[in-house]
């Protein structure tokens, strides 16, 4: 008898109690305490009311050909986003010869109130500064009395396209009017952070969360946009803002030499978490992964997700895996809006699959209707 | 060296413990660059994260699977060393598993051992009989050094005292009464030589993150004493370390110092090279192949993995550059057909793309008509330019069972594509029925018996089995199917001197500058006759009251639209087939609206 015939006769009874009359023994080489005990779901955020995200832009970038042009000819994906020569911090160099110090030095005395001026500039030093777009949305909490607090997550990229996006959705007024309680900058690639200045025209004393491990060029960055507010810098883990809501610092290298990224985590009365990303460059795996093991949530039901989705900044080992439909399977989620870099044909993919995805209308340069697109509105629950 | 390099921000053990965040800054860092990433062997990670952080990957040349899992970390003043365990997880059918513990190899047969593994995170005490080793990451909290360290048995061997009995009845008569006789060997891994692959790969990355050659050292000490149940048998516990920048003058690595890292992978020259790598994707005429195409590409784009396409079409006009186009780079070739006039063709147009964009991968989508056994001759006067990777069949599963090929057979260029292919993607598989839909994957594999066959919806496959597939052969050392010698046959010999004409096919564009309803496009298909193999194109589709820019796509007898790129303003039908009714005719056959346009 071989061992594997033997393991199968254990496995139907007949060598039943063999393998375990071995005796109780230690098989780790090691033999110190193994794992520590950790309890899942022990973080209590609150709860909060509901959740309501309008999509303000998530087109980055307009033309992925031209894009991809950029990046293989500045180098390639692990090139410094500051050196691209990408709009607004161009020296007119050329792609790949640029610096945030020779960029900023041409439009800084423009910031944040002459964005037309300064992004025509741009238009004349930078490489292709008309694909650029932006990704940014408004986040509103409704709280447990039905007070609504107002985020901005991310500034986009353009300007001039910014600033007609958000003039489009009311956001300048917004603004102005002190409405929004705070911008959360997810990480500090340039479509979702160089728009800034389109946010401090109208609010420079707004509080601005960032990674705490942004380069020192996006640190300068917010001083040069003429900011003068707040700045949290928040760690890895996870960072309550109020109740129902918290941040979660994730500690990831990105490319275009970017570090860091913040998701946010709401927790919905009756309902379960909602998700909200960014780019999610930590992986939506890893960042499913999170919440399950940390956060206590309503009906510990996964219930929303709305952004761009990243599945992995790896191949999985086993290819077949190797796949955002199959990756989220397991989460039973109840309601997804996904667009800006989750893939045109991955969003047809999780509507071919029957996700519950959240249609859009597919205007202001939106591809498709799969995507929760530009202007679009989102709510958890409905 | 700093570890601010990999890590930009002071470490702060305080906010919870940082080995698990500077092992996700290694891992994740060196995959930024994918091609470097394998040159160190890395052959995918998965990060689980249900439990506590862990990870499980592959490192070439091992098939295995390796776990990590954080179990602690403590912090010093001036430092913090954090602990990880180490697994090897191999396949249920190697014969490695024969060595491991007895309650692995129970484990491995059972149904759950692969999403058990995949789950790590959640498993790693049931998986402790996978366990072999450890790995300790210390680093200077002021990040002027870090140090990764192997310890692990050089053998991991456990003496089973009492002895493990065959069960009473299961022996045949006269063979050994015990599995493990007392006092043998219950398990006996060389665990140390499995891990130290996994180690060499670790540290190889953090030598290239941190620019830092590393200092290498060995010792070992003597092994662990029994415990109550078992007498350990194993043999001498190994430590192998590797330290960069500033070692602790405290605590310097013991052992003998060596040149090199143990274990590490050697790239092959390929995985060196920054050539892009060429795949050729065919297919017979209407099989799907752009739709496979742009999901490709979408696959790609989602992981910043760029390629550029080639395009060649039979037919005046570029619809599927059309279609393909602010995806990606595409350089699209017309009239005529690549693998027989246009070999010389493919050279500009390759280095166009290729000095505009210098992408990872390049693939030449050839026309429907393109027999791929061409095409590889003419790659092989491109190795300057490109290494060969793929050559990818889209089958059209509807046509191949409308055709009766499972029956009576398949020839000409259909049978060649299928026959030079390293992957087929039998495609449309949701239009027949599950028996037929069989016949068509049995034909498809009598045909070709070494390519991978992956049944396809709308052109959707797992897209990352297809550099597995690739990466196999190479890992392999051996070439895929569609690169192995093979004897000219008969049909593919006449095929590389005779060109697409000669065969009888031919193509017709017909401008469509009016609007057309699909009746009149049904006349038109009619009137172009039973040759008809393919239609293609933008039109304005007059359909319920109202003028929608569609594209035509015509193949296997099935019409249908989808939504036209907004800024294609071309509005025209390519024909393709063989004896095809003259232009005219087929214009004609348009009815009314045929003088309101300059068709013919």
């Amino acid at each position: 008898m071989n061992r594997r015939e033997f393991v199968k006769g254990a496995a139907l009874g007949v060598g039943m109690g063999a393998i375990g009359a071995m005796g109780v023994y230690s098989y780790s080489p090691m033999r110190r305490a193994f794992l520590k005990d950790v309890k899942r779901g022990t973080a209590d955020i609150g709860v909060c009311k509901a959740v309501r995200i309008t999509n303000i832009s998530e087109t980055s970038w307009f033309d992925n050909g031209v894009f991809m042009q950029d990046v293989t000819g500045a180098g390639g994906l692990l090139v410094d986003q500051y050196t691209f020569n990408w709009a607004p911090f161009g020296n007119g160099k050329g792609v790949g010869k640029g610096s945030y110090a020779e960029g900023i030095k041409q439009i800084k005395p423009l910031l944040p109130n002459k964005l037309e001026e300064a992004w025509a500039i741009a238009q004349e030093k930078s490489v292709h500064a008309d694909n650029a777009g932006g990704f940014s949305c408004l986040v509103e909490i409704e709280d447990m009395d039905g007070n609504v607090t107002k985020y901005l997550f991310d500034t986009g990229w353009n300007y001039v396209w910014m600033d007609t996006c958000y003039k489009r959705e009311g956001i300048d007024t917004m603004l102005a009017n002190n409405e929004i309680k705070a911008m959360i900058q997810t990480h500090e690639h340039m479509d979702h952070f160089w728009g800034l200045p389109a946010v401090t025209r109208y609010n420079p004393n707004i509080h601005i969360y960032t990674p705490n491990s942004f380069y020192p060029e996006g640190k300068q960055y917010i001083k040069d946009c003429g900011h003068v507010g707040k700045v949290t810098e928040v760690p890895k883990g996870l960072h309550k803002i109020q109740d129902g809501v918290a941040l979660y610092g994730f500690d990831c290298p990105i490319i275009f030499r970017v570090f860091g990224e913040i998701s946010m985590y709401c927790n919905v009365k009756d309902v379960g978490l909602v998700s909200i990303t960014g780019c999610c460059h930590q992986g939506i795996i890893l960042f499913a992964d999170t919440a399950y093991k940390e956060l206590a949530y309503e009906k510990d039901q996964f219930y929303g997700l709305y952004g761009g989705l990243h599945i992995s900044p790896f191949d999985d080992w086993d290819p077949k895996y190797d796949d955002l439909v199959i990756g989220l399977k397991k989460w039973d989620l109840q309601k997804v809006g996904c667009n800006h870099c989750t893939g045109l044909i991955t969003a047809q993919k999780f509507v071919d699959a029957g996700y519950p995805v959240v249609k859009g209308s597919a205007r202001f340069r939106s591809k498709t209707t799969n995507y929760l697109g530009n202007g679009d509105v989102i709510k958890f629950p409905s | 060296m700093s570890l601010h390099t990999l890590l930009p921000r002071p470490l702060d053990p305080e906010t919870g413990p940082e080995s698990p965040a500077i092992l996700t800054a290694l891992l994740s860092g060196i995959h930024l660059d994918r091609r470097q990433a394998r040159a160190l062997g890395w052959r995918g990670v998965r990060p689980s994260a249900l439990h506590g952080p862990a990870w499980t990957c592959r490192v070439a040349p091992l098939p295995h699977i390796f776990g990590l899992v954080f179990l602690d970390e403590c912090t010093q003043e001036e430092s913090l060393h954090g602990t990880f365990a180490a697994y090897v997880f191999p396949a249920a059918q190697d014969a490695l598993l024969d060595s491991f513990p007895l309650r692995a190899l129970e484990i491995a047969l059972g149904p759950d051992y692969t999403d058990a593994v995949r789950e790590l995170s959640a498993h790693a005490e049931v998986l402790a009989p996978f366990c072999l080793g450890q790995v300790d990451l210390a680093a200077a909290r002021d990040g002027s050094w870090l140090s990764l360290a192997l310890s692990a048995p050089a053998r991991l061997r456990l003496v089973s005292r009492g002895g493990v009995p065959v069960p009473p009845g299961a022996a045949a008569q006269d063979a050994p009464q015990w599995l493990v006789p007392p006092g043998g060997l219950e398990c006996d891994v060389p665990a140390f030589r499995l891990l130290v692959r996994l180690f060499a790969a670790l540290a190889g990355t953090a030598a290239r993150l941190l620019d830092a050659e590393p200092d290498v050292r060995l010792h070992h000490t003597a092994p662990a004493p029994p415990d109550e149940a078992a007498a350990h048998g194993e043999d001498r516990q190994l430590h192998l370390s590797a330290s960069f920048g500033s070692a602790p003058r405290a605590a310097p690595a013991p052992g003998k110092r060596l040149a090199s890292l143990p274990g590490r992978y050697v790239p092959r020259p390929d995985e060196l090279s920054c050539l892009p790598v060429m795949h050729v994707l065919t297919g017979f005429l209407g099989s799907g192949k752009t739709t496979f195409l742009r999901r490709w590409l979408d696959f790609l784009n989602g992981r910043e993995r760029y390629a550029s396409v080639i395009q060649n079409e039979f037919g005046q006009v570029g619809l599927d550059a059309a279609l393909t186009r602010s995806e990606t780079r595409v350089e699209a070739l017309d009239e005529g057909c690549v693998c027989c006039t246009l070999a010389d063709a493919l050279r500009p147009g390759l280095q166009r793309l290729l000095a505009d964009a210098p992408a990872e991968q390049v693939i030449l989508e050839t026309t429907g008509l393109a027999n791929p056994g061409n095409v590889l001759r003419s790659l092989d006067d491109l190795a300057e330019f490109v290494q060969p990777g793929l050559v990818i069949t889209v089958v059209d599963s509807l046509e191949w069972h409308r055709g009766g090929y499972a029956t009576q057979g398949v020839s000409g260029v259909r049978l060649s594509q299928v026959q030079q292919a390293d992957v087929i993607i039998a495609n449309k598989a949701d239009t027949l029925a599950e028996k037929d839909f069989e016949d068509i994957l049995r034909t498809l594999r009598a045909c070709n018996a070494k390519a991978c066959i992956l049944p396809a919806v709308q052109g959707n496959i797992a897209f990352a089995r297809l550099d597995a597939f690739l990466a196999d052969w190479q890992d392999a050392r051996t070439r895929p199917p569609s690169r192995q010698p093979r004897l000219p046959i008969l049909a593919q010999a006449r095929g590389a001197l005779g060109t697409h004409a000669d065969e009888g096919f031919a193509s017709h564009t017909l401008p469509m500058q009016a609007p057309v309803d699909e009746s009149a496009l049904r006349r038109m298909l009619d009137a172009a006759g039973p040759g008809l193999c393919r239609a293609k194109g933008i039109v304005d589709l007059l359909h319920a009251g109202g003028v929608v820019p569609a594209v035509v796509q015509y193949a296997a007898g099935q019409l249908e639209f989808e939504a036209a790129p907004q800024d294609e303003d071309a509005r025209y039908l390519v024909f393709i087939g063989i004896d095809l009714a003259p232009r005219e005719v087929v214009a004609t056959a348009r009815g009314g609206a045929v003088a309101a346009s300059p068709a013919a």
